[in-house]
């Protein structure tokens, strides 16, 4: 029994330190640019609309397709037969140099329907989903600016009613009239940090220019609560996920390094952020959040389990009380986070209907397990090779450091994949490269330093590595239930892409090749590809216009910072 | 370099010693240094205190705590090969006496069929072992006898423990890390726990 069970509320943060604080007010700032926004229709976003988008195919109104999460699209207007019928029907430039595409765009039926895609850092644009013209664009700019270092990550906005929400760079949340891109409200999430209330707006912990590749949590919208991440495990963050109502006040806060779960002060830059995107299980009412790496990377100053870190928290949407963890990797070392999105569905297991959770971690297994409990149901067979897997780094020796698989990148990182409800089919994508970890000790320096421990040497293709295939990245599909694998499909680059899959079998995919991928879903057959020249990291979705009679399926292209709409006439 | 298993690889492993100092400053040196780790063979199992190694300028529990630097604690863990029953330190030092554990901190994950969600295994599963209490003072060449013998051929975490309740057990297990801690150097913001590894080659 884990002893969360007896005080599921002993994680929950002091909300009330927050609701005194500054949590309205915007470090930074907006800048709003209208184009014919006559175009947008108005329609009135319902929560059954969210319920039902996963069962509708004029619209994806949800990050995941659904709240399930299974990025599978039930219209059977693109089959096996007449994918190769697909043609590009418009490309969105990226409208705005250095931004990055790992987000997933948001349609919202209507005529026109309109589409709401986000780009890093902290942009959101409104689309004619027609024919790509930008109706509204939103950028919003962090008082400490975005780090040129990495790509600032944007995965996608939320919708509800009139109104569209995305999370910032800042640990905020803003939300945007729909029609004009306006700014409604505003909040404020890093003007508390571990109870202690900032000095100005933001907390200095929480303030730095490292914003990192990281990103913003696609807000999770469930009657009438917003749920998002955070991130920055990294940097000496304490993980903590957040939940405001649809007027910006704060409802809770989780910690997800709780204090009194870890030995000593080893919780305090203990990382376990919630950075990448999660699910929700409708039936029991339970948002599924990842969580990051314990900090720092070595584990020699914080023994014992480490919860939540590198793994799932299951929390009650209405109180944020504790239901489960799972962690894949429990005192980990290897930058094993858990930040691909789980999906919930129903499977048959050994007679047995049940709720199950799965997800694909960067430990190269997808793990599933009971919605209800957090049991552990199955783990898969191994997607990528598994070479020294769990071996303990060296300190201070990298050169004789053995060679791991998986990589600090995993495995699968924060793409989410999709299932294949009546082949039973999930799609993943991983990376499968050796690296050598060296661990060296660390102190917490502030926030402008990382805060790891750990060097890392990347294998290449010059490294004559004996039991490593050569190939650095994976695309598979597995049954989850039985863990059983059904295809791999080894490939030259570390894979980032993230499926979708429609009712007749088709999976969407990109590549890190550059290529655009229609596969039969159960057999990994390639049925139709585009050369789309770059990598792909966004995900792909998929809608109907039912006024034009067209289906369209539309990526964002990371390396080439545009996106491709795809149509087919019906 | 890759660094696999084999025969050939093993025996050049078992000629070189990883040497890790920890300093007061927090910093960590390594050194390669050639030499064979020595082994005691010995069939006992269970730990004799006539064993327990001496001090060469031991200083004694009398001593006043002002007048002791904690981060003076160090140990120096040779890569080596053995049986599994033993282990070598090449040298270690206590300032205040204490224990030195041997663990193997990824059993957290690699027993992940077991795992139960934060129950009290942690440290049960991932402490192999220990020595019977020190006295303050640096040790030389001394073995530490284990209980159970390691089976598998890996990378070990050996840590300096205080006996911080004076009872002259080893009780970090016991009490889910709150007592018996380690000897820590590093700042304020974070102290890191005084560990070398290295890795064992079990015969």
């Amino acid at each position: 029994m884990h002893p969360m069970h007896d005080r599921p509320a002993a994680h929950l943060e002091d909300v009330e330190l927050i609701r005194e604080g500054p949590y309205d007010e915007k470090p930074g700032e907006s800048e709003i640019e209208q184009g014919d926004i006559d175009q947008i229709p108005e329609v009135e976003i319902t929560q059954e609309d969210l319920y039902e988008t996963g069962e509708r195919t004029d619209n994806w109104l949800i990050f995941g397709g659904s709240y399930e999460g299974q990025r599978y699209f039930p219209g059977d207007g693109i089959t096996p037969d007449n994918v190769d019928e697909l043609e590009l029907e418009y490309q969105l430039e990226n409208p705005a140099e250095g931004d990055d595409h790992q987000g997933t765009p948001l349609v919202v039926h209507g005529d026109p329907p309109i589409m709401y895609y986000t780009v890093g850092p902290d942009s959101l644009y409104a689309l004619n989903a027609r024919t790509g013209e930008i109706l509204w664009s939103h950028v919003y700019e962090p008082a400490t600016g975005a780090a040129e270092s990495g790509a600032s990550a944007e995965r996608g906005p939320a919708v509800l009613g009139d109104t569209v929400y995305k999370s910032t760079l800042d640990y905020g949340v803003l939300a945007i009239d729909r029609y004009t891109g306006e700014e409604r409200w505003y909040y404020n999430g890093a003007c508390v940090y571990r109870d202690e209330p900032a000095d100005e707006l933001v907390h200095w912990e929480l303030d730095y220019e490292t914003f990192g590749p990281t990103s913003s949590f696609p807000p999770l919208i469930y009657e009438g609560t917003l749920m998002k991440g955070t991130y920055g495990a990294e940097w000496g963050v304490t993980g903590f996920f957040d939940a405001i109502n649809l007027d910006g006040e704060p409802q809770w806060r989780v910690n997800t390094t709780p204090e009194d779960l870890w030995v000593g002060e080893s919780w305090v830059h203990a990382g376990g952020t919630t950075w990448a995107s999660g699910a929700i299980d409708p039936e029991t009412e339970t948002v599924i959040a990842p969580c990051a790496n314990p900090g720092p990377w070595y584990g020699t100053v914080r023994p014992g389990w480490n919860p939540y870190t590198a793994g799932k928290v299951a929390l009650d949407i209405e109180t944020g009380e504790y239901q489960w963890n799972y962690q894949d990797a429990p005192h980990e070392w290897w930058d094993y986070d858990s930040p691909s999105p789980a999906l919930v569905y129903d499977a048959d297991v050994d007679g047995d209907e049940r709720r199950l959770a799965s997800w694909p971690s960067k430990t190269g297994w997808v793990y599933t397990v009971d919605v209800e409990t957090g049991e552990l149901v199955e783990r898969s067979e191994g997607y990528v090779q598994h070479m020294n897997t769990w071996s303990l780094p060296p300190q201070d020796d990298i050169e004789n450091a053995p060679w791991i698989i998986p990589e600090l990148g995993g495995g699968t990182n924060p793409q989410p994949s999709s299932y294949h409800r009546d082949s039973r089919t999930m799609v993943v994508t991983a990376a499968n490269t050796p690296m050598q970890f060296s661990w060296f000790e660390i102190e917490y320096d502030g926030p402008e330093f990382p805060f790891e421990g750990m060097e890392t040497e990347r294998a290449t293709e010059d490294d004559d590595i004996e039991e490593w295939n050569g190939h650095q990245g994976v695309i598979a599909g597995l049954d989850p239930v039985t863990g059983d694998l059904k295809w791999q499909e080894w490939r030259d680059e570390s894979q980032r892409g993230v499926s979708v899959s429609t009712a007749p079998g088709v999976t969407f995919l990109g590549t890190a090749e550059g290529e655009f991928i229609a596969y039969e879903t159960e057999t990994g057959e390639h049925l139709w590809e585009d050369d789309i020249g770059g990598n792909v990291r966004g995900g792909p979705i998929c809608w109907e216009d039912p006024d034009e009679e067209t289906h369209y399926v539309a990526v964002s292209v990371d390396e080439e910072e545009v996106l491709n709409v795809y149509s087919l006439e019906a | 370099m890759h660094e696999t298993n084999s025969d050939t690889e093993t025996s050049d492993k078992v000629l070189r010693r990883t040497v890790i100092k920890l300093t007061a400053a927090g910093g960590a040196t390594a050194a390669m240094g050639a030499g064979t780790a020595a082994q005691e063979d010995d069939e006992d199992e269970d730990v004799d205190d006539d064993e327990i190694p001496v001090a060469e300028d031991a200083q004694g529990e009398e001593i006043e705590e002002e007048a002791v630097d904690e981060t003076q604690a160090e140990i120096v863990f040779p890569e080596q090969t053995t049986d599994g029953t033993s282990l070598e330190i090449e040298s270690a030092t206590l300032p205040r006496g204490g224990f030195i554990s041997i663990q193997d901190p990824t059993l957290a994950v690699r027993n992940f069929e077991e795992q139960v969600e934060g129950d009290e295994r942690w440290f049960d599963l991932t402490v192999l072992g220990h020595s019977p209490r020190l006295d303050a003072g640096s040790y030389d060449e001394f073995t530490i006898e284990l209980e159970e013998a390691l089976e598998e051929s890996r990378s070990y975490l050996v840590m300096l423990h205080r006996d911080t309740t004076g009872s002259g057990t080893f009780d970090w297990v016991a009490s889910q890390g709150a007592v018996d801690e380690a000897y820590l150097s590093g700042g304020e913001r974070v102290r890191n726990r005084v560990v070398g590894d290295a890795y064992l080659e079990i015969e």
